[in-house]
């Protein structure tokens, strides 16, 4: 009684508490274990996720010295401010931004419908999913050659299609305005089986009591699309969002092997790998691809306040 | 047998000093190094070095040529490593990992960047005044030039680029077409060039294909190195493109019109080039294009097809005068700064400064259009088959060839898009080189501000 009395009037009643139960969580062996089993993967993400994002943005602040990193001079926001000033980086972050757009405005509606096309095939539903999810698991390089053969202005087979039913025919890829397009097209059937796979998953969890809910109070088919399937989609369309416009403004691999003329394809990354790797300008590099970075942080915040659904089914 | 047991407590420690002294040995930077390889010693045999190179069968042939005789002479080993392209982006890459070659066999004018930020040895002293070389009697302008910055040497050339100097067709579209066809093409006429653009012009408009109004076969190509050819073009017309004084571009001239005229705007508004998304080269071969303006490879590569291409001399800017050409360099042995065998890369960067050396490389393609004049007695570049000869036109043309020069900065980003636009039809020539004036001013402020320390 003695004691207590004592050490009340010398430890806070909070602290002596924290302290304690602390002491108390380090003699647990259960503590041990878990601390032993996260630590790799503790360390794993500051080393190779957090490490080099901040590295990242210390190199976008000096003037970067390739042989000896520590003698690198700190510049501040000089790098930045070469970036804004430079009228290619404007160049890509328009095709950058109209790329992301077109693949955006073609996937999701067209990923929506075919999702919903699977959701109503009573058998062989996995083999419908398997085949538009195969261009997902082959390779951009050997995509690239396959169209860049079917969008030959001349012999590919796209245009003799164009010719053979009288309408007028395209330079695809090595046209000034419709390259933009064409990639996006090839990026849109390309990346289909994806989406797909994702909204039928969706669409799938959505119980089948609300619609027969529905049916009750008289819903048809599209009442039933609208009021149902829609805002009960509300989380797999805002997780499909992100993901597509996160993963169109990092654009690079398309542009890059399907050869879009002159600057149609010129994006962000491709800007960012040509300054890096090419002019050895890491500072610069890094510097456009931390705008970019915040650009799609702040599109994803956007996304994620605009799109949530303030329910839960 | 008595076993002993490790406590947990004992293994900890043990793991735990190991990780952490793996950890402070990753991240400890390698020394500082002489950038001069004055300190490196004489190499003297039995010695190993790793050499990179470009992952393509000729090259990788040649390097292990280059190899064998170099074990022969010297007894020191090389472990060639070909690196699949872009070569540059690997060698960044293991010079911060510190996984380096000892030599690399790499095109000068991605280096350059490299060898600015000290990443690879200047030459100079250890490997050309050792070996008493003077590279600008023993090289051609263009491949020395590729490798030297601000004075210095970087690397040992290999091969002149001359891109740019050629034009070529497949005689199965003369015969195709006929004597009047035939009667256009310089060979026919025992010169090694067309007398005019004019006359070019007309020789692709005959060989064009159509069915209906459908072009099958495009008449002309230029497409693909579009900065060289521009460049040869203007300099022919008498204006360099880089005023060296005002430290600016040219392009706002009226010769840097006239040549985009030349060069593209003209065949396009006559109907026979048109933009294709492939190099000349590649478009002629696949049956796209008649005429191919550009490289001087396209009669050795036709070949290995199975097609019969001959090249001549483009035509010159100004009738009578000669053409006046600006290239890119080619490939060439430079030494990472960090090469854990300096000694020997030296030793091997000595002798390929010298005609022994040369020669082995020379043999790529069946006859390079190579870095120095003193391999031309060779074997490999005697003989009246069409390769031969279309070759020793490109070569008879490098005492006119100049390398762009790095006082710009080499920053070419975007500067093929005023080409395409033109070959489109997109933008008129003027509009063009209005739009290269300003996307190469850009290029070459950025590159100035990098460079302030």
């Amino acid at each position: 009684m003695a004691t207590q009395t004592v050490l009340s009037h010398t430890v806070p009643a909070p602290r002596r508490n924290l302290v304690s139960t602390l002491a108390k969580t380090l003699r647990k062996p259960q503590f041990w274990f878990g601390f032993i089993v996260l630590f790799p993967v503790l360390a794993w993400y500051i080393w190779f996720a957090f490490g080099p994002v901040l590295r990242a943005f210390w190199m976008a602040t000096v003037k970067y010295d390739l042989m000896n990193p520590q003698d690198s001079k700190f510049v501040g926001l000089q790098n930045f401010q070469q970036v804004f000033s430079y009228p290619l980086f404007w160049i890509s972050v328009q095709r950058t931004i109209t790329f992301s757009l077109y693949v955006y405005v073609g996937t999701l509606p067209l990923a929506l419908f075919v999702s919903l096309c699977l959701v109503a095939v009573g058998q062989g539903r996995n083999f419908y999913q398997s085949m538009i999810f195969l261009p997902v698991v082959v390779s951009y390089v050997a995509i690239a050659l396959l169209f860049r053969m079917l969008m030959d202005p001349q012999n590919g087979q796209f245009n003799q299609i164009l010719r053979a039913l009288g309408l007028p025919t395209s330079l695809w890829v090595t046209g000034p305005n419709s390259a933009l397009p064409s990639i996006a097209m090839v990026d849109i059937w390309k990346g289909l089986g994806f989406h797909v796979v994702i909204i039928t998953a969706g669409l799938l969890g959505i119980p089948a009591e609300m619609y027969d809910a529905a049916k009750v109070d008289g819903a048809g088919p599209w009442h039933r699309f609208r009021f149902v399937t829609i805002p009960l989609l509300g989380n797999t369309l805002l997780l499909e969002s992100v993901i597509m416009v996160a993963g169109t403004l990092q654009a690079f691999t398309n542009g890059e092997v399907l050869g879009c003329a002159g600057d149609s394809c010129f994006f962000i990354s491709r800007l960012v790998y040509a300054e890096a790797f090419t002019n050895l300008r890491f500072g610069f590099a890094t510097a456009s691809a931390f705008v970019l970075f915040v650009f799609i942080l702040v599109l994803t915040i956007i996304q994620v306040r605009s799109l949530k659904p303030d329910w839960q089914y | 047998m008595e076993q002993k047991h490790i406590s947990r407590r004992t293994f900890l420690k043990i793991a735990g000093t190991g990780l952490a002294a793996s950890a402070i040995a990753a991240c400890t930077p390698a020394g500082t190094q002489s950038t001069t390889g004055a300190s490196a010693p004489a190499a003297t045999g039995n010695k190993e070095f790793v050499m990179w190179g470009l992952q393509y069968d000729p090259h990788v042939e040649r390097y292990h040529a280059l190899a064998d005789a170099f074990f022969k002479k010297t007894e020191n080993k090389a472990n060639i490593q070909p690196q699949a392209w872009p070569l540059e982006t690997k060698l960044l890459a293991s010079i911060t990992a510190g996984t380096q070659p000892d030599t690399v066999c790499v095109m000068g004018i991605v280096s350059t960047p490299l060898f600015m930020q000290k990443a690879v040895l200047e030459l100079d002293d250890v490997v050309y005044a050792a070996a008493g070389v003077d590279p600008k009697t023993f090289f051609y302008p263009e491949a020395i030039q590729a490798y030297t910055w601000d004075g210095h040497y970087m690397g040992v050339p290999l091969e002149s680029n001359q891109v740019g100097q050629s034009v070529a067709t497949r005689y199965d579209y003369l015969d195709e077409v006929g004597d009047k066809a035939k009667g256009l093409w310089p060979v026919f006429d025992k010169k090694d060039g067309f007398d005019s653009y004019e006359q070019m012009w007309e020789l692709a408009k005959l060989l064009q294909k159509k069915e209906g109004d459908t072009v099958t076969r495009w008449g002309l190509s230029g497409e693909g190195w579009d900065l060289d050819q521009h460049l040869t073009t203007m300099r022919s017309l008498g204006k360099f493109f880089w005023d060296a004084e005002k430290k600016k571009f040219n392009f706002d001239s009226e010769e840097a019109v006239k040549a985009m005229q030349l060069y593209i705007e003209t065949p396009v508004k006559m109907g026979i080039e048109t933009q294709l998304g492939e190099t000349h080269m590649n478009s002629m071969f696949a049956g796209k294009v008649a005429v191919a303006m550009g490289n001087t490879s396209m009669a050795p590569e036709g070949a290995k097809l199975g097609l019969k291409v001959e090249s001549v001399n483009r035509p010159p800017s100004v009738e009578g005068k000669e053409t006046l050409y600006v290239g890119e360099g080619g490939w060439g042995f430079e030494i990472p700064t960090r090469a854990k065998n300096k000694d020997v890369a030296i030793e091997f960067c000595k002798w390929m400064a010298t005609r022994d050396g040369q020669v082995i490389y020379a043999q790529i393609y069946g006859g390079v259009v190579p870095a120095t004049p003193s391999v031309l007695d060779d074997p490999i570049y005697k003989g009246d088959d069409m390769i031969k000869v279309s070759k020793r036109r490109a070569i008879d043309s490098l005492k006119n060839t100049v390398y762009y020069g790095n006082d710009w900065g080499l920053n070419r980003t975007g500067a093929d898009v005023p080409y395409t636009k033109c070959r489109q039809g997109a933008m008129t020539a003027q509009e063009a080189c209005n739009a290269l004036q300003e996307i190469m001013t850009a290029n070459y402020t950025q590159w100035k501000d990098s460079m302030k320390s």
